[in-house]
């Protein structure tokens, strides 16, 4: 029962971790899903660039002014200002740019506009220059260079920040993934630990199981060799039983002549009525030990019910004390044939008239009806209106030896066997004996035969 | 007799391929200039190259932005990844310039004004509804807003587009597209 308790606990501990577990499972499994998707929506891994092309058109744009400066080409201004147009534009949008505007700080981003308003100043001069008059160019040059500095450290910073900003994203995939593959290994020593611990209380439970069917073999050999010991002994018993019944029963009536002192047949009548009670209970120890060992031969027939309840009561009364006059049977008309062990079902009626005689002061009728169910079962009743039993006490009759407590009283003759073995034969019949008794008022014993027709069918196959 | 029906043989001959030749060189600028695009009479906005049936400069096409305009403009609002905020953007269906060029392709290979250069493969704009956009918020883009031409992905129309990849083929200040 310990042993139940512990492994009942186990069960709901293991189910607790993997419930746990595969909760754990499943948050980091979406949290890295998640970091996954949003560095495939916006990794930013080229955040860099755009300040590094900054740069490049920053340092075009002074290039081409100072070509512009010293020969005035005609295909200066034209390079100047689309240089000029992308230097605008880029630095326009820097610190609007995602991820630039959640890692530039505030003071960085504001001498980002600042940059930017300066360069804007010079707009209107790209603007209206052209080919024939580079005029309002010149100076622009000089205007721009002191910022190529600042725009150099910015861009530092920037492309140092994104790959900043880059590791910490790529650093919360990791530890998320890490967080998984931890979680999937804890779930999987869980499940080991615990298929190991079921296998191994599985294999336990199979040991109990192969000692108990051997302790069961062992307990069913014992009992066979029990009822197999009393058969054998009832039977050896019986013949110098008989010896000693015939004897006995001799010498009371004085069959080779007369005996002096009366007190001598007195004694063999004893003799002779202890032999009888010890036949009897030799039987009923043979009958019984048959049953248990599965020995008794019942041999099913059909036969009338009526001329069979009939016999039985004759013989009670021959033996009984009441004679057969008050012993009323009533058959009602639909009841026929029984399917059954007839010698068993002669002896159930033996045993339960007798008692019922036994029991059943003189004066007092017994009842025996039979009536046939609608199921197609047959209903034998056998009632009393003798001393009864206690509602306790009606399980120990029913088993061997147990006769009702208020025996010990009321001194009558009996084995204590008729109830257990009819009980037993009316199972052997797949039928079911049972007592309905109040103390003082009577005793109906029910023998309840199931479906006739069913039985013969069987019976017949 | 052999030497007559000869001479009138050869003649007939003759006469017959000069005059389907003269109709021959008669007929071929009429149909030619019924197939040929009109060239641009503005600014040169786009020029397309490759695997194009249709072309006005030599080889090339090359629009301007009425023409491009004639081909049907599309509006499209979204956000995109370079800017914050939803826009409202307007301009050529990339899909539309392609048929009305009869471009027979895979990949666009689109160059930017500042030499930067990146490859759209033909199925994106096939699938999705990609414009050229030529305004933003109702206002032409210059050079200095990203135009005169910026590639719009409908970013916020379909979540698989929101993948970086897209967000690199959207181009700006585009100026070429070369079929392959």
């Amino acid at each position: 029962m310990l042993k139940v308790a512990i492994k009942r606990h186990m069960t709901a501990t293991f189910s607790v971790l993997t419930v746990v577990f595969l909760c754990l499972i499943a948050i980091s499994g979406l949290a890295s899903l998640s970091a996954l998707r949003q560095l495939s929506y916006s990794n930013y891994d080229t955040s860099g660039h755009a300040v590094v092309q900054l740069r490049l058109h920053y340092n075009l744009l002074l290039s081409e002014l100072q070509v512009l400066e010293i020969e005035h080409p005609e295909s200066s201004v034209e390079n100047a200002k689309l240089q000029y147009d992308f230097v605008y534009q880029r630095l326009r949008n820097l610190p609007f740019r995602p991820p630039y505007n959640s890692f530039l700080t505030g003071p960085e981003l504001a001498r980002l506009e600042q940059i930017f308003s300066f360069v804007a100043a010079e707009a209107d001069r790209f603007d209206s220059a052209h080919a024939a008059d580079t005029s309002g160019l010149i100076g622009v040059r000089d205007r721009l260079v002191p910022l190529s500095e600042e725009i150099n450290r910015l861009a530092g910073r920037i492309i140092q920040l994104a790959g900043e900003y880059r590791d910490q994203r790529r650093g919360e995939i990791t530890r998320s993934t890490q967080f998984l593959i931890w979680s999937i290994i804890g779930l999987v020593l869980t499940g080991t630990v615990f298929a190991f611990l079921f296998w191994r209380s599985q294999r336990s439970l199979r040991n109990q199981n192969r000692e108990l069917e051997a302790a069961s073999d062992e307990l069913i050999k014992a009992n066979q060799a029990k009822s197999e010991f009393l058969a054998l002994m009832s039977h050896e018993l019986r013949t110098p039983l008989n010896a000693i019944i015939g004897f006995s029963d001799m010498i009371s009536h004085e069959v080779f002549g007369q005996i002096g002192d009366k007190k001598y047949i007195e004694y063999s009548n004893d003799i002779k009525q202890s032999g009888d009670h010890l036949l009897h209970l030799i039987n009923d120890i043979l009958d019984l030990s048959k049953i248990e060992a599965g020995k008794y031969q019942l041999e099913p027939s059909h036969f009338n019910l009526h001329a069979a309840i009939t016999d039985a009561i004759r013989i009670v009364a021959l033996a009984g004390q009441g004679g057969s006059s008050r012993i009323k049977l009533s058959l009602s008309d639909d009841v026929g044939n029984l399917f059954a062990g007839r010698r068993s079902f002669r002896q159930i009626m033996i045993n339960i008239l007798s008692n019922a005689d036994k029991y059943t002061p003189i004066g007092d009728d017994i009842k025996v009806s039979a009536s046939n169910n609608q199921d197609g079962s047959i209903d034998i009743r056998v009632a009393d209106d003798g001393i009864g039993i206690s509602e306790a006490d009606i399980k120990h009759v029913l088993e061997p030896f147990g006769q009702s407590r208020q025996d010990s009283s009321l001194t009558h003759e009996g084995t204590g066997l008729g109830l257990a073995i009819s009980k037993q034969l009316m199972e052997l019949n797949g039928g079911t004996l049972s007592l309905t008794s109040e103390v003082g008022i009577g005793t109906t014993v029910l023998l309840h035969f199931p479906d006739q027709f069913t039985r013969l069918e069987v019976a017949l196959e | 007799m052999t030497f007559i029906s000869r001479t009138f043989c050869q003649r007939v001959l003759t006469a017959s391929l000069i005059s389907t030749l003269a109709v021959a060189i008669y007929l071929a600028p009429m149909k030619f200039a019924d197939a040929a695009m009109a060239k641009p009479n503005g600014k040169t906005l786009l020029v397309v190259t490759g695997k194009i049936s249709e072309t006005n400069v030599g080889t090339e096409a090359h629009l301007d932005r009425v023409m491009l305009r004639s081909i049907g403009m599309k509006k499209l609002k979204t956000s995109n990844q370079y800017e914050p905020g939803v826009h409202d953007y307007e301009g050529v269906m990339l899909n539309d310039l392609l048929s009305f060029l009869s471009a027979s392709g895979a990949t666009l290979v689109a160059s930017a004004l500042d030499g930067y250069s990146i490859e759209i493969p033909v199925h994106d704009v096939e699938r999705y509804p990609v414009i050229l956009a030529m305004i933003k918020n109702g206002k032409q883009m210059t050079v200095r807003e990203k135009g005169p031409i910026w590639i719009i992905y409908p970013i916020d129309q379909f979540e698989e587009l929101k993948d970086q990849k897209y967000s690199s083929r959207s181009i700006w200040q585009l100026n070429r597209i070369d079929v392959q």
